[in-house]
C-alpha cells in the first residue's frame, strides 16, 4: 500500500454543539468554529484507507452534520458526509473507516 | 480622566468590537433573569439579546478551537434610560454601558473513547468573567438641584464560572465579587426644578423633571452566587412553533456577602429553535425575593 500526505478539509456545521473533535488516521483536526461552523484542514498519511472518528458534544437535540473532503488543485474530492441529533442514536458521533482511490483528486 | 472621557473611551471600545466581532467571543446565555444575570456561557453562535427586564441590549461572540482548551470571549451591552425597552415597566433605568472578557478552560474532546450509544453527550466548561461598566443617574437624600445630585459609578465584576452539559440538562455555577450601589433600594423620585414661577395671578408654571432617588446612596461590594439548572422538555414545542423548543431554567441569584445579603430564586420557561436548543428566542422568568416577586421578558436575538 503506498502511503501518501492528503490535505483533509473538515467543515461541521450545528448552531448548538459547544464542542467538535475530529481526526483522520488518529491525527486530530484544529476546527476553528465561526459562528455555527467548525472548519480546518490538515495533512495526513494516508494509504488505501482512512479512519475518521467525529464526536460532537452539546445538549440533546442538538442537530449536526459533517463534511470531509480531500483539498485537490480542481476542488475538494468529497471523502464523508454525515448528520445526526445528539440524543438519539448515532448522534453522539461515529468510528468510520473510508476507502481512499489511488488518485483521490482524479 | 474626567468622566466624560471615561464614558466615550468604553462606547469608543464598544464600538471597535461591534465592528469587529472576530475579535474575541464568549457569551452569556440568554437563558437569564430579568435583571440580565445568567451563570451559563453557553457558547455556540454570536448572539444578541434584549432583555426587557432591564432593558438591556448585549451582543457577545466565542471564539474557539476544537483542539485547544483555551476559550477567550467577550460581551458588550448597554442599558437605556428610556425608550421601547420601557414600556413594560415602571422602574427608573439608569443609562449603563460596559462590557465583560471572558477567558476559560474546555474540556478537550476524547476522540479514543467510543462514542455512548445513547447519543446523549457530556461536557463541562470553567471561566473567568472580568467586567466593567460604568453608569450615570441622580441621587440625593435631600431636596438639591438635579445638576448637584447627579454621580456615576463604576461597576467591576470577577466573576468565576462552571458549566456543564449532560443530556437534556445544562447546569451553571458563577460565583465572585461585583462592586455594586444601592439604588434598588432607594425611593423613586422626581426632582423638580421651577424655571418659569406661575404669574401671581395665575396658577401655572413651568417645571423641568428630572427621574432619580431619594435617600442615602452606597457602595460596596458584593459576592453574588448565581445557579441555572436548565431542562429541555421532549417533544413540546410553543404553540403554533412546530420548529420550537421548550427549556425550563430554575435559577438562584444571590448575594452571600454583610452587606445587601439576599437569596432570589425563579423559574423561567424559554423558546428555543428546535434542533437548536442554545438559540434561545425568548422567555419570561419569575422569580421572588423576601416575598416580592417579579416577572420579566427576555428577547434574545442568535446569528
Amino acid at each position: 500500500v503506498v502511503t501518501r500526505t492528503l490535505t483533509f478539509i473538515a467543515t461541521v456545521k450545528s448552531k448548538s454543539a459547544t464542542a467538535v473533535g475530529l481526526s483522520v488516521n488518529n491525527e486530530v483536526l484544529d476546527l476553528a468554529q465561526d459562528g455555527e461552523t467548525w472548519s480546518g484542514q490538515k495533512g495526513v498519511d494516508v494509504g488505501d484507507a482512512a479512519l475518521v472518528k467525529f464526536r460532537p458534544k452539546g445538549l440533546d437535540t442538538t442537530a449536526w452534520s459533517v463534511q470531509l473532503d480531500i483539498d485537490c488543485p480542481n476542488g475538494p474530492a468529497k471523502v464523508l458526509s454525515q448528520k445526526g441529533i445528539i440524543g438519539t442514536p448515532g448522534g453522539a458521533g461515529f468510528d468510520q473507516t473510508v476507502n481512499i482511490k489511488p488518485d483521490p483528486c482524479a | 480622566m474626567t468622566s466624560t472621557q471615561s464614558f466615550r473611551i468604553l462606547i469608543a471600545v464598544t464600538a471597535v468590537f461591534l465592528t469587529f466581532p472576530s475579535l474575541g467571543s464568549a457569551q452569556q446565555s440568554a437563558f437569564q433573569t430579568g435583571n440580565g444575570q445568567t451563570s451559563l456561557y453557553l457558547q455556540g453562535a454570536t448572539a444578541a439579546t434584549l432583555n426587557f427586564g432591564d432593558s438591556k441590549a448585549s451582543f457577545g461572540r466565542y471564539l474557539r478551537f476544537s483542539n485547544r482548551q483555551l476559550v477567550l470571549g467577550y460581551e458588550v451591552f448597554a442599558k437605556a434610560s428610556s425608550g421601547v425597552t420601557t414600556l413594560l415597566s415602571s422602574k427608573i433605568k439608569v443609562p449603563e454601558g460596559g462590557g465583560s472578557f471572558v477567558i476559560g478552560w474546555h474540556q478537550k474532546v476524547d476522540l479514543n473513547s467510543p462514542p455512548p450509544a445513547s447519543g446523549s453527550t457530556t461536557d463541562q466548561w470553567a471561566l473567568l468573567d472580568l467586567g466593567y461598566s460604568r453608569s450615570a443617574f441622580y441621587v440625593s437624600n435631600a431636596a438639591v438641584n438635579p445638576e448637584d445630585a447627579k454621580r456615576y459609578f463604576n461597576r467591576f465584576r470577577f466573576i468565576g464560572v462552571y458549566n456543564r452539559v449532560q443530556g437534556r440538562f445544562a447546569f451553571g455555577l458563577a460565583m465572585g465579587a461585583e462592586r455594586r450601589n444601592n439604588l434598588d433600594n432607594l425611593r423613586q423620585i422626581t426632582f423638580q426644578t421651577t424655571l418659569l414661577p406661575a404669574p401671581t395671578d395665575g396658577s401655572t408654571s413651568i417645571v423641568k423633571t428630572q427621574s432619580g432617588f431619594l435617600g442615602i446612596y452606597d457602595e460596596y461590594v458584593a459576592a453574588p452566587v448565581y445557579t441555572d439548572i436548565v431542562y429541555l422538555v421532549p417533544k413540546l414545542a410553543a404553540p403554533g412553533f412546530a420548529k420550537t423548543s421548550i427549556a425550563i431554567d430554575g435559577f438562584t441569584r444571590s448575594n452571600i456577602a454583610d452587606t445587601n445579603r439576599f437569596a432570589d430564586g425563579g423559574l423561567g420557561i424559554f423558546i428555543t429553535e428546535k434542533n437548536a436548543p442554545t438559540k434561545v428566542y425568548g422567555g419570561i422568568t419569575g422569580s421572588w425575593n423576601g416575598g416580592k416577586a417579579k416577572v420579566a421578558v427576555v428577547a434574545s436575538y442568535v446569528f
